[in-house]
């Protein structure tokens, strides 16, 4: 213990201004969803692994030797081996390169359909949240109708009207797709338009696209994006399920639901035909799925505990 | 006082809500003035109608029946455009600091809002705006670029407020604007409200539940219990003389922070509890908690009168 | 005086992403048998935060009780295991929260909600224990408590289930009730009756109170003693009449000063605690208070005071009271 002296009791003035000074870093919301996403490790080791699928599913079939749809009839079951690594098919395709050309599908077609189930979702859950009453009313009860409509029936008749093809499947994808994210939207504009700062917003005399873009969507923003995320990997399964029922894309491109399909009958004698396909479905809606749940605990941390 | 003219002027106000089948009667006929330069202080319980009131007033809910005017000219019928005109005159302090400012948005654009709405300011000259309005309420112009979440109640209370001030007033409705704040910064909140009405000639009218905090910085005090208005005086004459029952178990009710006094006191416990506005019951709407309650008080609605000068009660025990 | 519960140094943590928030630094008090004590402050000074601890109602993680001893009839309550604790929660210890709607099980009847600590702690049988819930909800003045047992949560009203929470929590006649702010998120004319009721339970039953309050007309109506906690420690404890009459810490003063009275004239001004509490992220070297204590001197900001004894009943933590400081007290 320090002798105290008289000097110590020498009155100080104290700045007020400083008892009001903010000591914590600032962090906006998005700065710490990063910052929550970045400590689990599952969920990034997830984003990592589906960057890497992006990149290797432009990259590869543009710079590999072979390509997806070169018959070689004197080459075909080929074990993997160092020339082609995942083997080749009955018809002597490199598998490979028929993965990756799988994957640029795949991708596509969960991007562009969690893409359309964006846009819609939002705009349809958008107007039925902010207007509420009849409107409200009338727009879910539109979409109950929809999403009562049996969803294989649906692809199915589609099928037979246009042509098969990845356009067709993502439009049979969105059909009912995005009935999830407008219900998702309609809840939480909902929820957000009797907060006090809409409120506050209006008595400063905003419009409705102003409450509409600057406050409500940017604070549903977490749950619309979660839903995307976990969108996508459940459009690639439909894919990959359509594709190996026969209903997806026509050969001879290469999808994973077709090449799974093709390699069924050789499983006992190829089984790297199936086993290549299978894998790479599986993985990546599991990565899909668990960024996706990263994510949701990252937007909103009081679900998880 | 008499000689300030009118800035607001409530008639017959009425806002009911339709429930299911039932018909929630908020504010239920009520009419009041407010001065120019004045604080009306507006009191009651849960559920009696205050916040409901003020947002009617503000015409962020659409009135069922009555007029409000502003400096003589009714705001019932003004169009969209007019509205909007009409909203730089009339702004609101919102009760919930958290909830009250968007989390999403910087400070300083939570307080340039007002500027782009009404095409006030831009560029540099917004950020100077918003700077300035930041040091009228005692912040820090440098944490413009902070989130919401960063502040402490008081703080985000002001931010708040400076929001309210972007846009140059003339009337605030305070909604419970300390109700959520420590007692420590309650008062930080009132002075700064006071000063400035002072420096701006502002116009309040200040809803709380908080009896002391609105004798302290009310001229005049509304009291308001289901939906109607049952007392309306001076302050000073509301706290010396109240008229209503209601008034004086009000005041009796309150706690005062000095345990000599508190030993000596005989309180007035009113029994039971608020009913339910959905159905309150007839005549006067406080009978069946009142302690002076007649015959008649079930027969008839109370008329609001005058019983002293300035003094306005609705009882059947000034007819 | 029989001392029910003591408290020796506690310290109680949180861990958070941005560090140890450091809520409770080294609090001591105690609490006699049938005395009605307020712990008061601001939201943030660790009141609410001591008052879980005492039941161990803290999360853990991210909360840690770092150090110190909560004596409980002698025992000391820190080490205790969760089984352990769960017979002293209801039983011995009650707790009444702020918000009767969110601590009620909205899924069960009142009745069951108390008979539940009834059968647990005291082996009741089912008949009996529900006998006993139709007494206590006649003892904190429910009307016609026979069909009230019956009813759920969201058939009361705000006020009926504060009553109700209390009855809950006096079911197995607990030594100690805990109540964090029971009054806050009542109308005043509901927080009379329910202050009423609390008084009158306490004369009937000798139970001890600790009232976790920010009102301090509340304070000046229901207790005996009063502990003011900032920033994590306790600045200042007395009598009420110590307190309200001869408050002896800045902060104390400035609490008091800062709320308007009913009795008095409203031309005396309101004089506002400047600033805000310290960020307990990062607490201060010296006194918590320094930074908005118009007192402050060289000391305060190097040394944080303990407390030192003023009366036999009053205590305070501040450099004033040192015979060095004399010459500036009276500024």
């Amino acid at each position: 213990m320090q002798q105290l002296t008289k000097e110590h009791f020498q009155p100080v003035s104290v700045d007020l201004r400083q008892a009001e000074a903010i000591k914590r870093p600032s962090l906006s919301f998005w700065a710490d969803v990063w910052r929550r996403l970045k400590m689990n490790k599952v969920a990034m080791a997830s984003l990592i692994f589906i960057v890497a699928l992006m990149v290797c599913a432009i990259v590869i079939p543009m710079v590999s030797s072979n390509d997806y749809f070169t018959t070689d009839l004197a080459g075909k079951n080929k074990k993997p081996s160092a020339e082609h690594w995942f083997g080749t098919d009955d018809l002597g395709r490199d598998m490979f390169v028929r993965i990756w050309y799988g994957a640029r599908i795949s991708l596509e077609v969960g991007l562009a359909a969690a893409f359309i189930d964006l846009i819609i979702g939002v705009i349809w859950g958008g107007i039925a949240g902010f207007y509420g009453g009849k409107v409200d009313e009338l727009m879910m009860r539109f979409a109950d109708i929809l999403f009562a409509i049996p969803y294989l029936l649906v692809v199915i008749l589609l099928m037979v009207v246009l042509s098969p093809g990845v356009g067709t499947i993502i439009i049979a994808l969105t059909i009912t797709g995005w009935i999830g994210m407008a219900r998702i939207v309609r809840g939480q504009i909902l929820q957000l338009k009797s907060q006090e700062f809409v409120l506050a917003a209006r008595s400063l005399g905003a419009d409705s696209g102003r409450l509409i873009f600057k406050h409500l969507i940017p604070n549903a923003l977490g749950p619309i994006i979660v839903t995307l995320s976990l969108t996508v990997p459940s459009a690639i399964f439909a894919e990959s399920f359509l594709s190996f029922i026969g209903l997806g894309v026509a050969a001879p491109v290469a999808s994973w639901g077709t090449m799974s399909s093709e390699g069924l009958p050789a499983m006992k004698y190829y089984p790297w035909r199936l086993m290549f396909p299978a894998i790479f479905i599986s993985v990546t809606i599991l990565a899909f799925n668990l960024f996706g749940d990263g994510l949701r605990d990252a937007v909103d941390p009081r679900l998880r505990k | 006082m008499d000689n300030r003219d009118t800035l607001i002027e409530v008639r017959n106000l009425k806002k009911f809500f339709s429930i299911g089948d039932n018909t929630l009667k908020a504010v239920n006929d009520i009419s009041f003035e407010i001065k120019r330069g004045e604080t009306l202080g507006v009191v009651g319980e849960s559920g009696c109608g205050k916040s409901t009131a003020g947002r009617t007033i503000l015409r962020l809910y659409d009135a069922t029946g009555g007029d409000v005017l502003f400096e003589g000219k009714s705001i019932m019928n003004l169009n969209h455009q007019e509205m909007k005109a009409m909203r730089r005159n009339m702004q609101m302090i919102f009760q919930d600091p958290y909830a009250s400012l968007n989390p999403r948005m910087t400070v300083g654009d939570i307080i340039g809002e007002a500027l782009d709405i009404h095409n006030l300011a831009s560029g540099q000259k917004r950020k100077e705006r918003i700077q300035e309005l930041l040091s009228l309420v005692s912040l820090n112009p440098e944490h413009m670029n902070r989130f919401p979440h960063e502040f402490s109640g008081g703080q985000r209370q002001r931010i708040g407020i400076a929001r309210a001030l972007a846009v140059e007033p003339k009337f605030i409705v305070c909604d419970e604007p300390i109700s959520a704040l420590d007692v420590s910064v309650q008062a930080q909140v009132v002075n700064l409200l006071e000063q400035l009405q002072e420096k701006m000639g502002l116009t309040y009218m200040f809803i709380a539940h908080d009896l002391s905090m609105v004798k302290y910085i009310s001229d005049r005090v509304a009291v308001m219990y289901l939906g109607k208005m049952v007392e309306l005086a001076e302050s000073d004459a509301l706290y010396e003389k109240p008229l209503h029952p209601y008034t004086q178990a009000l005041l009796s009710a309150i706690p005062i922070p000095d345990p000599e006094i508190e030993r000596n006191r005989e309180r007035i416990v009113l029994q039971g509890d608020v009913p339910s506005p959905m159905n309150p019951p007839s005549g006067c709407h406080f009978r069946t908690r009142c302690p002076k309650a007649m015959p008649e008080c079930a027969a008839s609605v109370p008329v609001w009168k005058e019983v002293e000068p300035g003094h306005f009660a609705a009882c059947h025990l000034y007819n | 005086m029989e001392r029910i519960l003591e408290v020796k140094d506690l310290h109680v943590s949180f861990h958070t992403y941005a560090g140890e928030v450091k809520a409770v630094r080294g609090v001591n008090f105690h609490v006699n048998r049938g005395e009605a004590v307020a712990i008061v402050g601001e939201s943030g000074c660790g009141k609410s935060v001591t008052a879980q601890t005492l039941m161990k109602l803290i999360p853990m993680p991210p909360g840690d009780i770092k150090k110190g001893e909560i004596l409980f009839n002698g025992e000391n309550i820190v080490k205790k295991s969760n089984k352990e604790m769960e017979s002293i929660r209801g039983k011995d210890i009650g707790m009444i929260f702020q918000d009767p709607m969110t601590s009620l099980n909205p899924t069960m009847t009142i009745g069951n909600q108390i008979t539940e600590g009834l059968i647990k702690h005291q082996n009741m049988s089912r008949a009996a224990a529900r006998d006993r819930a139709i007494e206590l909800l006649t003892m904190v003045g429910i009307p016609q408590p026979e069909k009230r047992v019956e009813q759920y949560p969201h058939e009361f009203s705000g006020g009926m289930r504060q009553r109700a929470m209390i009855a809950i929590s006096l079911a197995c006649s607990p030594k100690l009730l805990i109540a964090d702010e029971p009054t806050t998120a009542l109308d005043v004319t509901i927080q009379a009756q329910i202050l009423d009721l609390m008084k009158d339970l306490q004369k009937k039953t000798g139970t001890s109170i600790i009232l976790i309050t920010h009102d301090l007309g509340v304070v000046a109506e229901m207790c005996d003693r009063v502990i003011v906690m900032y920033a994590g420690k306790v600045i200042e404890t007395g009598t009420v009449d110590d307190i309200f009459y001869n408050p002896q810490h800045p902060y104390t003063k400035g609490l008091l000063r800062s709320v308007p009275r009913l009795d008095l004239n409203r031309d005396e001004p309101l004089t506002p605690i400047f600033g805000t509490p310290p960020d307990l992220l990062r607490p201060p070297v010296g006194c918590g208070f320094t930074a908005r204590c118009e007192s402050a001197m060289r000391v305060c900001q190097e040394i944080d005071p303990e407390l030192n004894e003023i009366s036999t009943t009053q205590r305070a933590a501040c450099w004033l009271q040192h015979p060095l400081a004399q010459n500036h007290a009276g500024s």
